[in-house]
């Protein structure tokens, strides 16, 4: 297993989702990425990313099942979820979720997710001790 | 004149006259009739006039022609028919003279002699006295119960008419107030409405017997106002020492309030305040009445809350209907302000991030060359970091600049201005602007133009816009589609007399219950990134132009816009000015000599 912290980018804009890309590969993580929140939750499940980045707009399902969803798998596998939105929405759905309101800053966003992947990483190697 | 007037429609409060011997109506620029509807025909019927009234043909339109919610083919028209074309509802008013002929022949008048009418006149009267018909009798000849019965019916037939004559509040509730002092004989009164927010009441007119100093304060017992409002009923107090239920709070002793009447102003919902008048009898008074201190009689008490109640119709409906009015108002505003802050938004979120990997390729550079060893590679990718930060924000500055452009063309209240141009070159023009962007997104863009395709009058930097916007959305819809490709292509229908352009994609179609709904503003099925605001500009430029935009779609197989422009040909004074450097041969000839025939 490599040892490099990987990040799942869900969020509708392309452009978004390159920059945040390029930013944390810059910060040497690994990025995965779903343009709409209905892939999102699959692609956790298989993937087991360290940190998620979910743009609340990306969902588009019907009374927001697919953040429900993820929401679910997130915390089953207590993976911590930074939720980029306009207004603050209770986070209920998304019990590891931590809310970054639009339109934000890319550098303290930046310290926000390697806080949370330090803390993961730091976790998952000391196991494999 | 015969006229016709839009009562409902885009066109509403528009009037046509009716002067010649034929009309047209119809979507297109050539009607004399024209309606901005979509869903009347171009050429949808005629008014024919045949003497002294229209006939109104139905041209084979596409929804009809109604009259009086009658379908109609053909049919004369008489003055008060509502016609119906599309969405547009149209009132006639034939000529003057026609009513009247009419009626001459249903009415006779004969001269006196040799009729056989033996009628005399036995009554007469004049205009003003018929008017004051209900006013009570001068001349005690008839009983005085009569007499205050026709005062009372007086006074409420003038409250119905003050009532139905005006919207604004503060003159109604005045005049209310003056006739009350016409026709009781009270020394001071208010009319006080109850503050929407507060609940307090507010006096709004106030007023003095003539005579009377009007600069004195009114003073009203709070314990009436209280007890009128929160019963909903309306007093007659006279004397208030006599009257127990005023016996705890002292303040009408005080005040030597002797007799007053406080009514509720009940409307349909809910008390909007009260009208309250009184009158003070001194002793002397008192004396010359030899005792008879009532002035105030609970006849007056019950016609008060007559009138009461009808004023309070009145400021019920002026301030729900304002409120309406301004929560409509309101509630535009906010979606608008709403839609419009969520798109600036995420284009700042685009310029963020670009200039954020701006920043830090700029950083990398400055490191580089800092560095005792030169190091191409990294210089490399600190430039590739600029270029790719560059690049979003150039991106974002176009979208906010075709947002504005969107927000001025959808704003305005603009007429198109026509000019010679072709088609074919403006839409060209789109395609060029939009190979990148077809590119990146990996959509084939195709360009069909017609070859036939004549210069043409209309405005081509709005239909540049209109244009745009539909390839624009074509792009983005093919965008997820493996090999999506668009086509954009135009024709020209000479029968028709119309220019048409056809965007065609491959794209994943709409689904009908959404082709409704494209053309509403700030509805984007694009998510995030559109503005809704896209086919809503380009309708209106091509209606602004008498044409229309159609939509067809599948789901799942694409959809093709068809942006139909009604041909304006150019007329000779305005053809581009070639005919100037024509061979000096044909310099005699007058300028039009050679052009069609349809000129002269």
């Amino acid at each position: 297993m490599s040892c490099k912290a990987r990040v799942l980018i869900i969020d509708a804009s392309d452009e978004a989702r390159d920059v945040l890309r390029m930013l944390l590969e810059r910060q040497g993580a690994e990025t995965l990425e779903a343009g709409e929140a209905r892939q999102a939750s699959e692609i956790a499940r298989r993937e087991q990313p360290d940190v998620i980045v979910f743009d609340a707009e990306s969902d588009r399902s019907p009374s927001n099942q697919a953040t429900v969803d993820l929401g679910r798998t997130a915390s089953r596998s207590a993976i911590p979820i930074v939720v980029l939105g306009t207004a603050k929405r209770p986070l209920s759905p998304l019990p590891t979720g931590q809310f970054v309101s639009k339109p934000y800053h890319y550098a303290p966003l930046i310290r926000r997710i390697e806080e949370l992947l330090g803390k993961r990483v730091g976790m998952r190697s000391g196991k494999a001790d | 004149m015969a006229s016709l007037f839009v009562i409902q429609g885009s066109d509403q409060g528009t009037r046509f006259q009716l002067e010649e011997s034929v009309h047209t109506v119809g979507r297109t620029q050539n009607n004399s009739i024209r309606l901005h509807d979509t869903e009347v025909s171009r050429a949808h019927a005629e008014l024919v006039r045949r003497g002294d009234l229209y006939v109104l043909h139905d041209l084979g339109s596409s929804n009809g022609t109604y009259v009086n919610g009658q379908p109609t083919t053909e049919r004369e028209l008489v003055s008060g028919d509502q016609l119906q074309f599309g969405k547009s509802l149209l009132l006639y008013t034939g000529f003057v003279e026609n009513a009247y002929e009419d009626l001459a022949d249903k009415v006779d008048i004969v001269p006196r002699s040799g009729s056989h009418d033996n009628s005399r006149i036995v009554a007469a009267l004049s205009q003003a006295e018929g008017s004051e018909w209900l006013m009570p009798d001068a001349d005690s000849s008839s009983s005085p119960w009569l007499a205050r019965a026709r005062g009372n019916l007086q006074i409420m037939y003038r409250t119905a008419l003050a009532v139905s004559h005006t919207m604004d509040i503060d003159q109604l509730l005045a005049r209310i107030m003056e006739m009350i002092f016409d026709w009781v004989d009270a020394d001071r009164g208010c009319i006080m409405l109850k503050d929407a927010e507060t609940g307090k009441l507010v006096p709004k007119v106030r007023r003095h017997r003539r005579g009377l100093r009007t600069d004195e304060k009114i003073t009203i017992s709070k314990t009436i106002l209280d007890y009128v409002v929160d019963r909903n009923e309306g007093v007659l107090t006279s004397d208030a020492r006599d009257d127990e239920r005023w016996d705890p709070a002292q303040s009408i002793v005080k005040m030597g309030v002797r007799e007053a009447i406080c009514v509720p102003m009940q409307g349909r919902y809910d008390v909007v305040g009260v009208i309250y008048i009184d009158t003070s009898i001194t002793p002397q008074r008192m004396l010359a009445n030899q005792g008879k201190a009532n002035q105030f009689t609970e006849e007056h008490l019950r016609l008060m809350i007559a009138i009461a109640h009808q004023a309070a119709l009145a400021v019920e409906d002026t301030s729900y209907y304002k409120a309406l009015v301004q929560a409509e108002r309101l509630a535009a505003v906010g979606q608008t302000i709403a839609s419009l802050s969520h798109h600036i938004k995420n284009i700042l979120q685009g310029v963020r991030g670009g200039s954020y990997l701006i920043e830090l390729g700029l950083g990398d550079h400055d490191r580089t060359a800092d560095a005792a060893e030169p190091d191409d590679q990294a210089a490399a990718k600190a430039v590739d970091t600029i270029r790719k930060g560059w690049n979003i924000v150039e991106r974002n500055q176009e979208r906010i600049s075709t947002l504005v452009m969107d927000m001025l063309t959808f704003s305005k209240e603009r007429e198109p201005e026509p000019q010679a141009s072709n088609l074919n070159e403006v839409a060209a023009d789109v395609v060029e602007l939009l190979k990148s962007r077809a590119e990146q997104s990996g959509v084939q863009l195709v360009w069909r133009p017609s070859e036939a395709m004549p210069t043409l009058m209309f405005d081509p930097e709005a239909m540049h816009r209109a244009i745009l916007n539909v390839v624009t959305n074509a792009i983005d819809a093919c965008e997820d589609v493996p090999e999506g490709q668009v086509t954009v292509s135009t024709e020209y229908d000479t029968r028709g007399k119309l220019a048409r352009l056809f965007v065609q994609d491959n794209g994943p179609g709409i689904a009908p219950d959404d082709l409704e709904a494209i053309f509403n503003v700030f509805v984007s099925r694009k998510g995030g990134r559109g503005t809704g605001l896209g086919l809503p500009v380009s309708r209106k430029i091509l209606q602004e132009h008498g044409g229309e935009i159609l939509v067809e779609s599948q789901p799942g197989a694409g959809s093709r816009f068809t942006l139909e422009l009604p041909a304006s040909p150019v007329s000779v004074e305005k053809e581009p000015p070639e005919r100037m450097t024509q061979p000096v041969a044909s310099a005699d000839l007058p300028a039009n000599a050679h052009s069609d025939s349809s000129v002269h």
